[in-house]
């Protein structure tokens, strides 16, 4: 039996990148898939797995419709019988230098927010009730490297105020719902991935894109290329995560390091990582008053996972 | 006259509280201060800081509404010419959490991240250009320890608060991205993690019925008020993109500006 028979996952915005590669890792380890995208090539990834003998739920959509995201969360559960996990994937990135005109800074508050974190923070509310019911499950929040750098050169670009703060925001719900999912068996963690190779990524090499000037139209040169990660790997780490079963963490993925979970973090470790991102020198934390975070759940394990 | 004379503050959410500090605060300093809050007592603190012999002018806005957050701009640079000075002090708090339905998590979405995050935002992009084009400025955001946690305690408001921690979040992304925007413009950019402060929200948070003995444990806002003018007397060399963390417990300062940036720990 595969690790997943039987489990059903939630993958938005797997029309292609990051959340094609989930939606396949997942069928692949044998979880029933329900997937969406504002584009309709998610049909099509549809398709491809159902060719493949995997259960799939493909809906094209906008992530902002609630009426949606209620009516795929209520028939995944339905045609499947549960929700056990949900990758929050789906993501608008644009530029927004702070000089830009005043009304152009409205709409893109609200346009970028309302994907990257309002509709992450209604998906996870949507799933929670079947989670629980359920027994335990796995939500994962695709934040990005901004947020964990490997160096401190603070944030990226200057000109992603918005994008930046969206995915900041984060934080706040991997934080507050890992702590008050951890009894119930559920698990919050967030994937703070550097440059993948995705249709997010390749967009910005292309004529209009903001690196465009480094590439063609058919987007980056393959030198460029060949520093991304491969979408491929993320997935694979992403179910290293789940068989893991540790909670609350960013897990930090950078390019030319190894795509691994890395030790587990004690949390005074987390927290000088989220909270010391001051330029201070780091502070002496002393020792924690609790110690490591508890021993793996393997709830979604049907045989054991192979040592990572 | 104090340091501050011939400059111009706008202080949000200034009729209580600690922004009604930040204005008296920057009033002593000798700086002209437009004030702003949904309630109407703003204008009685606005005739207070003019006792203060200082220019002051107050507007009953909701910084979570576009055109109120430009009204207050605009009346502000017609009536003073400037805008040196931006602390954007005014916060709402609500709990919630992970099992809330999603009726409730979106009607305090719209409210936090409306006047925590949105506000900010606003109110930053608001005044920039200005800034840029005057040659320099100011701007504090005020965040929670939540995002800078004291010694031996995790990030978050614990499990039960997590919109009003995900508004603070992106309050504190916003203040690392402009300030590395504007490094070259002679702006610096921080935000404020506090801890429990008397302000209007902690009262509020304990129905304005907070035994003394706890209010008794808070940080005075005007000691809190006063680090904010600390740092601004910074000047030009002053740091930029910090999250300067404020606790019970510890002392109330700011640690020297860092001269490099330190290497990464990622254990």
């Amino acid at each position: 039996m595969a690790y997943l028979s039987g489990k059903t996952a939630i993958v938005t915005g797997a029309a292609q990148g990051l959340g094609k590669a989930f939606a396949e890792r997942l069928a692949a380890e044998g979880a029933n898939v329900a997937i969406c995208d504002i584009l309709s090539d998610v049909l099509t990834v549809g398709v491809e797995l159902v060719a493949k003998g995997h259960g799939v739920l493909a809906r094209q959509f906008d992530i902002t419709s609630r009426a949606d995201c209620e009516a795929l969360v209520a028939d995944a559960a339905a045609k499947f019988g549960s929700v056990d996990i949900l990758v929050n994937n789906a993501a608008l990135w644009r530029s927004t230098p702070v000089t830009d005109p005043w009304e152009k800074a409205l709409t893109d508050f609200d346009e970028m927010m309302d994907i990257n974190v309002k509709a992450v923070m209604v998906m996870s509310r949507l799933v929670v009730p079947h989670m629980l019911r359920a027994g335990g499950g796995d939500i994962v929040n695709i934040s990005t490297d901004y947020v964990l750098p490997l160096r401190r050169d603070g944030v990226n670009a200057a000109d992603t105020d918005l994008y930046n703060a969206s995915k900041w925001a984060l934080n706040g719900l991997t934080d507050a719902a890992a702590q008050a999912l951890a009894e119930d068996n559920v698990r919050v963690n967030a994937l703070c991935m550097g440059p993948t190779d995705t249709a997010m990524l390749r967009a910005l090499f292309m004529p209009g894109g903001k690196l465009a000037h480094l590439g063609t139209a058919e987007g980056p040169p393959p030198e460029v290329v060949a520093g991304f990660m491969d979408p491929a790997d993320i997935a694979r780490l992403m179910i290293d995560l789940f068989k893991d079963g540790r909670t609350g963490e960013n897990i930090g993925v950078w390019a030319g390091f190894p795509i691994e979970l890395g030790p587990r973090k004690r949390w005074d470790v987390r927290m000088r990582e989220r909270a010391d991102f001051t330029g201070q020198p780091l502070r002496n934390f002393g020792l924690p008053p609790w110690t490591d975070a508890p021993e793996p759940v393997w709830h979604l394990a049907v045989g054991q996972p192979s040592e990572a | 006259m104090g340091d501050f004379s011939g400059k111009v503050a706008i202080v949000t959410g200034s009729a209580v509280g600690l922004g009604r500090q930040y204005a008296i605060s920057l009033a002593r300093e000798g700086c002209d201060v437009v004030l702003c809050d949904i309630r109407s007592e703003v204008t009685q603190v606005a005739d207070e800081v003019r006792r203060l012999g200082v220019r002051a002018e107050a507007h009953i806005a909701d910084v979570s509404v576009a055109a109120d957050v430009k009204r207050v701009v605009d009346s502000a640079l017609a009536n003073f010419g400037h805008i040196d000075i931006m602390v954007s002090n005014a916060g709402i708090w609500r709990g919630g959490g992970a099992k809330d339905s999603v009726d409730k998590s979106l009607e305090d979405y719209e409210a936090l991240i409306g006047t925590n995050m949105k506000g900010i935002f606003m109110f930053g992009r608001a005044v920039i250009p200005h800034m840029i084009a005057q040659g320099g400025g100011d701007i504090i955001n005020i965040a929670t320890d939540h995002v800078h946690t004291h010694p031996g305690r995790p990030t978050a408001g614990g499990s039960g608060m997590d919109l009003y921690d995900v508004a603070k979040w992106g309050v504190l992304a916003l203040t690392l991205t402009w300030a590395k925007a504007l490094k070259d413009n002679n702006i610096r950019v921080n935000s404020f993690s506090m801890g429990a402060t008397d302000s209007f929200m902690l009262r509020g948070f304990h129905n304005h019925a907070a035994p003394p003995e706890e209010v008794a444990k808070w940080m005075s806002p005007e000691k809190v008020c006063g680090l904010a003018i600390e740092m601004i007397k910074e000047g030009p060399t002053g740091r930029t993109g910090e999250n300067i963390g404020v606790w019970v417990g510890f002392e109330i300062e700011l640690k020297p500006i860092p001269a490099a940036k330190p290497a990464p720990v990622h254990a």
